[in-house]
């Protein structure tokens, strides 16, 4: 416990330095995934044959080993930061695609019916019927993206990323337990703290009239 | 005042090759509810959504007090027209507060005071408590609840027009009965232009001042549900509003479409007859005559003071005063039920045995009730 802490506070380990770019390291590829998964999941659900092929792709991206997905960037953007940062946001997309789509498709068409109905514009829709309805199922695709981003985020220490995944694989490399103890618990700390953080999230975006349990009269 | 004018409307969707709707012209007149009734595909629900503009026509006009609705910005359009459909689309996110006033916040220039006091007016009128329902979700809601809150909805900003696409298609029995006898005392009070489609006759007999018959994109006959009953154009409209069913008729015409004058020397003067309201249905008329065992009733002249069935002879000379019609009887019910029936299909001795009761009157087949068979003298029975 003692070394660990010397560890923490050692300065040639520059856990400042590293911290903030573990961080850059999830929360950048989190954004991206968000942004790029809502856009897309929006873009393509209302067509049958752009979702088939949006909904396919997420899942054979998903199939891809993690480690796989970090290496394919390596021949082209070589070693460092940048291809981690490409390889994260790819696998981030599909939870949040998948459940923007799904939310969205869940939703009652007679909802939308009645709202163009009653004269509301298409951001009028968006804003007022379907982006309530769709936060929660959102919500908790956004939650399984940043724990999974969270989690691989260490394998960038392979190839260079920084971050406390470099601990890990330093530790590796020279046998330093404590080393490895001190990239491990700072990761499985971080992926918690998300797990719990975003679900308390999803419980707030839900609506009221989502929560309650339907009563028959 | 918002009277609709359809002017040769014409739907036709992109893949089919006949019109969905084929050139339909007709007015519905301000404050009156209009039914579209018709088989599936006979293209009532699109020609009602092309009110709205939720389908745009391909070709013609509709015209909405005075003004080419097909002219206006359609968002701008909606915000004036209440829309009423069969799944309702409540938003389960939204109180039943919400849902009502959100119709209003959509449209803009409410303030947040008047719109409170406005969606427990609504509440009110639809029956449900505000106290009770305000706050309340739509998923805690039956589905009578539901629709009476989506009926509240399109009444929010008070539109001249509301159009309910099958509103109470998916209610039980009981429930869509209620749900009908609730629209029509709303409208009795509020008075809009109702335009709506059912598959349901009985519904549209009901309800309906006029009903609007659809068949295969064209409007085969319009006309208040008397005239359809008495007088459908052709077998497809006779067919469906099942102009040969006794019972329909018995119910939806009035006792005064059946009066007759030449019964009066046939009983006693002074023979005390039970009275009968002229609006009353012919059922009830018939009814009446049964329990009763009189051999006929003193139709009521509208106004006067209806004293049930001890309105006796005094009150037939007191309030017949010389009218044409004075009378129900049996006979005449009979008569009036074959009138126009006498076409196809018909079996000879019923015509005969018609004939031979309407002579039985002794040859006053040419008094007013019998004989103002037209339409417009005809009332329709809402009993």
């Amino acid at each position: 416990m003692k070394e660990l802490i010397q560890f923490y506070l050692d300065p040639r380990n520059d856990l400042w330095g590293q911290t903030i770019t573990f961080f850059g390291l999830c929360l950048i590829p989190i954004a991206v995934s968000i942004v790029l998964g809502v856009m897309i999941g929006i873009l393509v659900y209302r067509n049958a044959v752009l979702s088939f092929v949006a909904i396919n792709l997420s899942n054979l991206i998903r199939a891809i080993p993690v480690i796989a997905a970090l290496f394919i960037f390596v021949p082209i953007f070589k070693i460092g930061f940048l291809p981690a940062a490409i390889a994260l946001s790819l696998l981030g997309i599909p939870p949040v695609l998948l459940n923007t789509y799904v939310g969205l498709r869940g939703i009652d068409p007679a909802a939308i019916e009645a709202a163009r109905g009653m004269g509301m514009t298409d951001l009028q829709i968006m804003l007022r019927v379907q982006a309530p309805l769709v936060l929660p199922v959102l919500a908790a695709g956004v939650r399984t993206c940043a724990v999974q981003v969270v989690a691989t985020a260490p394998l960038g220490g392979l190839i260079g990323a920084g971050g406390y995944g470099e601990y890990i694989i330093d530790g590796v490399n020279r046998l330093d337990t404590i080393e490895i103890l001190a990239g491990s618990i700072l990761v499985a700390a971080l992926a918690m703290l998300f797990e719990i953080g975003l679900s308390v999230a999803e419980k707030r975006l839900t609506p009221a009239g989502l929560r309650v349990r339907a009563v028959g009269i | 005042m918002a009277e609709i004018s359809f002017q040769a409307i014409t739907k036709q969707f992109g893949s089919s090759t006949k019109p969905s709707v084929d050139a339909v012209t007709f007015t519905v007149p301000s404050d009156t509810t209009c039914m579209f009734v018709g088989k599936s595909g006979a293209g009532k629900t699109t020609l009602l959504r092309m009110v709205n503009r939720l389908i745009e026509p391909t070709s013609g006009k509709i015209v909405i007090a005075g003004a080419n609705v097909l002219e206006e910005d359609p968002i701008e359009l909606r915000r004036h027209i209440g829309y009423v459909i069969q799944q309702v689309g409540l938003f389960p996110h939204m109180t039943v507060a919400e849902n009502i006033r959100v119709t209003a916040e959509v449209t803009g220039g409410w303030k947040k005071s008047r719109l409170d006091a406005r969606v427990d007016e609504l509440l009110d009128l639809v029956g449900l408590p505000p106290s009770e329902y305000r706050r309340r979700f739509p998923r805690e809601l039956s589905g009578g609840q539901q629709q009476r809150v989506g009926l509240a909805r399109a009444l929010t900003t008070d539109p001249m027009i509301l159009l309910m696409d099958e509103p109470f298609g998916a209610l039980d029995a009981i429930t869509r009965a209620q749900m009908q006898d609730e629209l029509l005392r709303i409208q009795s009070n509020v008075r809009k232009t109702i335009l709506f489609v059912t598959h349901d006759l009985e519904e549209a007999l009901k309800l309906g001042d006029l009903i609007a018959v659809m068949h295969q994109g064209k409007l085969e006959q319009l006309g208040a549900p008397v005239d359809l009953l008495t007088h459908p154009v052709n077998d497809m409209v006779a067919r469906l509003v099942g102009s040969d069913n006794i019972l329909r008729e018995l119910q939806y015409l009035t006792a005064a479409t059946a009066a007759t004058a030449g019964a009066r020397g046939r009983f006693a003067p002074g023979e005390a007859l039970p009275g009968c309201p002229r609006d009353a249905s012919l059922l009830s008329a018939m009814l009446k005559l049964f329990e009763t065992g009189a051999p006929a009733l003193v139709l009521e002249s509208p106004g006067a003071g209806v004293g049930g069935g001890a309105g006796g002879g005094s009150g037939a000379s007191g309030g017949g005063g010389g009218a044409a019609g004075d009378y129900i009887t049996l006979a005449s019910i009979i008569s009036t039920l074959m009138k126009g029936r006498s076409r196809e299909g018909w079996p000879e001795s019923a015509t005969l045995a018609a004939s031979g009761a309407d002579s039985g009157n002794s040859g006053n087949s040419g008094n007013g009730g019998n004989g103002g068979k037209g339409a417009d003298g005809l009332a329709l029975a809402k009993a």
